[in-house]
């Protein structure tokens, strides 16, 4: 009886020790919203921003504003021209392929952790959700 | 409006001398600590960083939650209990280059650079002074640093049960790989 509460005990610990990470492409987001939407909950209040959106997986849309194309990292920049926030997405390694379809001015969905605000707001690994059904890459 | 100082500082420095500017919005940040029980990594490649290479001010900023633990529950403890990621999002250096004039962006090369400032963590800010090596290469730097910092200087505190698993000491090194201002982004 003992040894197997501890057993369990320990199958439990074990697994929580081990949980993995979330996959953006699996997990549904908590919230569905656009980047002006989510720009202006940063700009009015960060806290409280964080408190509801960081760590979470957002889908957003907006307008592709600038591609960023570095050795390590692919950034989606979206945002409107009128508002200085906008938010950058940083690509998923698999969806390298998938950019270059996109064009400035389009309007994009992206699939992400948000991390919350630096420049911009930052949503990580992100997957293009526009425009594909049931294709939506696999989280490394 | 609740924008810190530091992104203000960022923001209207890019519309201010460019050419003189340098940044790296992919920058690589990682920390490690040894453990009896479990060697702890993180590390991200969000890290944002600009460089005035006239003046030798440097800027750097990342989000804490842009760290990956290799555990996720790691990841959650981080952020939730120990640096309290919704309150202080962001770890944040501002410093200069004390030798920058030694820099010489056209002239491919190793130099060594002396960098004073202050560090941001948890809301506590301390100075912070690190050696460190750029490589000049085609017209981008490179630039690399390495150093401790002590988990109690930041408020950090981590229960008496996980301390047997976090290492007081953790090292810190950051890479940036730094482009003008103007070529920065690749547009279509």
């Amino acid at each position: 009886m003992i040894s197997s509460a501890i057993l369990i005990t320990s199958v439990i610990f074990i697994m929580l020790y081990n949980k993995p990470h979330r996959s953006v492409s699996r997990d549904e987001p908590a919230f569905r919203l656009t980047v002006p939407q989510l720009a202006e909950a940063y700009a009015l209040d960060e806290e409280k921003a964080n408190t509801l959106y960081s760590g979470k997986i957002l889908e957003v849309e907006g307008t592709l504003k600038e591609i960023i194309l570095s050795d390590s990292t692919l950034i989606l920049l979206m945002g409107e021209g009128s508002q200085a926030l906008g938010v950058s997405c940083y690509l998923n390694r698999d969806q390298k392929d998938k950019y270059r379809s996109l064009k400035r001015g389009e309007q994009v969905t992206i699939k992400g952790i948000c991390n919350g605000l630096l420049l911009d707001i930052v949503m990580d690994k992100c997957i293009l959700v526009q425009g594909e059904t049931g294709d939506e890459g696999i989280a490394r | 409006m609740k924008l810190s100082i530091l992104i203000l500082f960022l923001i209207c420095s890019l519309n201010a001398r460019a050419q003189t500017r340098y940044i790296d919005r992919g920058g690589k940040a990682s920390f490690f600590s040894s453990a009896p029980m479990e060697d702890i990594k993180a590390e991200t490649d969000q890290a944002l960083s600009i460089l005035d290479i006239k003046t030798g001010e440097i800027a750097a900023s990342m989000l804490m939650r842009s760290f990956n633990f290799k555990k996720a529950l790691m990841q959650e403890h981080f952020n939730e209990n120990y640096v309290e990621s919704d309150k202080y999002p962001r770890a944040t250096f501002k410093g200069t280059i004390t030798n920058i004039d030694q820099l010489d962006v056209h002239k491919d090369g190793v130099y060594s650079l002396n960098i004073t400032g202050q560090i941001t963590i948890h809301g506590v800010t301390k100075p912070l002074n690190v050696t460190g090596e750029a490589v000049v290469d085609k017209g981008a730097i490179k630039a690399k640093a390495f150093f401790p910092l002590a988990v109690k200087d930041f408020d950090i505190e981590i229960p008496r049960l996980v301390v047997m698993n976090i290492a007081e000491q953790v090292e810190v090194t950051v890479s940036f790989t730094y482009t003008p201002m103007d070529d920065a982004s690749m547009k279509k």
